[in-house]
């Protein structure tokens, strides 16, 4: 009884909770991030953006990799923040992860 | 005695005359590019020598208002309480006190005999970048002192990013800190960092009803400007720093029409330069000269300044010429000379009321030497040196130590080491705490304290799926031939402080093992065993004060953009032997806990620390009668503060 009653709830929570529109950006940031110190440099500025999930920031590639909530935030905002930090990047790519509830 | 105006000359003759160069400023430097890329946790170091360098993720998982309280999250390193009088902390490696530990800022020896006490509470946590612990006998080329390791201290660098922090805590003992630091670039070739430090404890509490203040009042200034220059083929590190400190304990109660307290007034500045003249890049080749001079003035009362008392002067100069070079990709060598100074001027009233004693002593040392590394990839790492020194006190002795570091597969890593160190003891400088005893304090003439160091180290990564367990363990010996032995036990109405007559060894073993159990989260586990024992009288006893085993737990999780943090760790502290019969004290349990909420600007840290509240029964003995001879507050084992709660606040500018 107990199970089905945690379930229920589980479910109803579920129902409740707002959609969430998971993107991925890729953004190309040139050779301005060239080593492991600009990776961790970038990542720091970014990470304060509402929004965004989880930043993956690699110099090889000269690219910076997002998933964020295209509900709470957007690539404009990314780029501002990037801005803060003397850093300019184009988006490269963007493509929707899922759409969940 | 010499004078401050005379000081500064001798900082200046010193550093000038010697010349012009630096190897640690080279070799720093190689480090650097080398380590600041690898994050900024706990990591093992490259090389022959056992070793991890504490990067600043570290130092910050737990309240770190300075050197002292950088190590709770380390199995290897103990710090404690050295007495109930002063709040002096003094640090234990491999089970042997700090005073075997060389403690070095950035290569270059710091806090050295009347400085060495307080040393832990003179480098606040914020203005760390890491801390380089190794264990063992170290290279030759820091001198012949480091008989059970070195702490090496890394300050925020001129040349990082450029930034400014404002750092402000607060405790429920009404402790307050206020670090601020910052650097800028001021040409292509030239930059600077100021490191400010404001420090102060004013409460007067006596939670365990003693009649004694539990920690003392104090204030603390401490100030440092660094400098760097940088060009192509030569590199120049240089930079001031003073500190002013003072420290009240004992009884304040209202009551009391002839209180006992103690006061610690200590001053110290300090001056260094590192030249670095790059000959070869491709073989990194480059003569170095480094120097530093510091002087320590103290005025230390125990009781009341005609009861019992220690003031110091002293002055220390250290320069070192150095060459070295990649002969080929396996053969390298570093070669050089040095040059250290020593002196203190000290007045002291051992005996209660009795007149004061005036006792200088001085020293300088002459040494030089010569170390081979072969280098075969990541498989074999070999580096051998020797040098030799002459002290006007001492005269001359040899220091030979060895290193292997064997890497058959990437998963294992194999270490082994031997070497011999040597000390100059100065019994008043470095004890003069256990004047607040109510004992009879005794100095006999002592020798240099000599030891054998021998240990070794397996360092395991073992794959678990997409993580990877680190386990590390590790066995170290020390032999002494000759020590300066604090003894408490051959008269339970006296300290002395005499030569050995006897045998005095430590073996530590210890096993520790870290991993990353799911993204975020990551545990630590560790156990140390200790067996340190001396000769006291006609027995060989354990150490006094020295606990039998260490273990900690550390659990740390993050989220993924790491913006939340929380840090628990659990230490048990092994039981141990009280000395002059009185015992022995059971093992006990220290708790501490951390929340960090980073914001854009700021970073919020609550935290808590010996949350299991325990505190050492009657720290202070007697405590009611501090004038008799059966006062003691220096027989210290275990915490004097009960838990402690915590804010502190990290301002981005």
């Amino acid at each position: 009884m107990k199970k089905i009653l945690f379930l229920s709830a589980l479910m109803f929570l579920a129902a409740t909770l707002p959609a969430k529109t998971l993107k991925k950006v890729t953004l190309y940031t040139g050779t301005q991030m060239h080593c492991q110190k600009c990776e961790k440099k970038v990542t720091e500025n970014l990470r304060y953006v509402t929004g965004i999930k989880s930043i993956k920031a690699d110099a090889p590639s000269q690219t910076i990799t997002i998933v964020y909530d295209a509900d709470k935030t957007t690539t404009d905002a990314m780029l501002k923040s990037l801005a803060k930090i003397k850093y300019t990047a184009e988006v490269k790519e963007v493509v929707d992860i899922k759409d969940e509830k | 005695m010499l004078r401050p105006f005379s000081f500064l000359s001798l900082l200046f003759i010193s550093s000038a005359a010697i010349a012009q160069t630096d190897t640690a400023s080279v070799r720093t430097e190689i480090i650097e590019e080398v380590s600041v890329t690898g994050g900024v946790k706990t990591r093992r170091m490259a090389g022959a020598v056992n070793g991890l360098r504490i990067g600043q993720e570290e130092l910050f998982r737990a309240a770190c208002c300075n050197l002292g309280e950088s190590f709770t999250t380390n199995p290897s390193v103990d710090v404690s309480y050295s007495d109930a009088a002063t709040g002096a902390k003094q640090i234990r490696l491999l089970g042997l006190s700090g005073t075997y530990v060389q403690m070095l800022a950035e290569t270059l020896p710091v806090f050295r005999g009347a400085a060495q006490p307080f040393a832990l509470g003179y480098v606040p946590g914020t203005w760390m970048k890491a801390i380089n612990v190794s264990k063992g006998a170290a290279s030759v080329k820091n001198g012949y002192e480091s008989l059970t390791g070195q702490i090496d201290i890394d300050y925020l660098k001129t040349d990082d990013e450029p930034s400014a922090h404002v750092n402000i805590f607060a405790d429920q003992m009404q402790r307050i800190q206020v670090d601020a630091d910052i650097n800028r670039q001021l040409t292509s070739s030239l930059s600077t960092a100021l490191l400010v430090h404001y420090g102060m404890g004013q409460e007067d509490s006596d939670h365990n009803g003693d009649g004694f203040i539990d920690s003392p009042k104090q204030r603390q200034y401490n100030i440092s400007s660094r400098w760097k220059l940088r060009l192509p083929r030569y590199i120049m590190h240089a930079g001031a720093s003073a500190i002013v400190d003072s420290r009240r304990s004992g009884q304040y109660g209202s009551n009391i029409t002839d209180p006992y307290r103690t006061g610690i007034s200590a001053h110290h500045y300090e001056g260094y330069m590192k030249h670095a003249f790059i000959i070869d890049p491709s073989h990194n080749s480059n003569i170095a000269l480094m120097a530093n001079a510091a002087m320590h003035l103290s005025d230390n009362v125990y009781g009341r300044s005609d009861w019992r008392s220690y003031d110091v002067n002293q002055k220390n100069v250290y320069a070192q010429l150095m060459y070295e070079s990649d002969l080929t990709d396996r053969h390298s060598i570093s070669t050089g000379v040095s040059f250290s100074h020593d002196y203190l001027s000290q007045h002291v009233r051992i005996k209660p009321l009795s007149p004061r004693q005036e006792l200088d002593e001085s020293e300088n040392v002459f040494g030089a030497y010569a170390q081979y590394t072969y280098t075969l990839g990541t498989k074999l790492t070999l580096m051998a040196g020797i040098r030799g020194d002459h002290s006007d006190m001492h005269g001359t002795f040899v220091t030979p130590r060895a290193h292997v570091k064997l890497s058959p597969a990437q998963w294992l890593s194999i270490r082994l080491s031997a070497g011999k160190g040597y000390r100059t003891v100065h019994a008043l400088a470095e004890n003069n705490n256990l004047l607040a005893s109510g004992r009879t304090f005794e100095v006999g003439k002592l020798s240099q304290e000599e030891a054998w160091n021998y240990g070794g180290s397996l360092a395991f990564i073992i794959p678990l799926g997409e993580r990877s367990l680190k386990l590390n363990t590790d066995y170290y010996y020390t032999h002494f031939i000759q020590q300066a032995v604090i003894d408490y036990d051959s008269d339970p109405t006296a300290i002395s402080i005499h030569n050995l007559h006897g045998r005095s060894f430590s073996h530590v073993w210890q096993v520790d093992a870290t991993c990353e159990v799911v993204d975020g989260l990551e545990l630590t586990a560790a156990y140390r065993r200790n067996d340190v024992r001396c000769t006291y009288g006609e027995s060989l006893l354990s150490k006094p004060l020295t606990n039998r085993y260490k273990a900690l737990f550390c659990v740390g999780y993050k989220t993924p953009l790491e913006l939340w943090q929380a840090d628990v760790t659990l230490q048990l502290n092994g039981g141990g032997r009280l000395p002059g019969g009185m015992g022995s004290f059971h093992s006990y349990p220290q708790l501490s806990a951390q929340l960090t909420r980073r914001f854009r600007y700021i970073d919020i840290s609550v935290g808590g620390e010996n949350l299991t509240g325990y505190r050492q029964h009657m720290p202070i003995i007697d405590a009611a009668h501090p004038w008799s001879p059966s006062f003691e507050p220096t027989l210290i084992y275990g915490p004097i503060e009960g838990a402690m709660g915590y804010v502190q606040l990290r301002i981005k500018i």
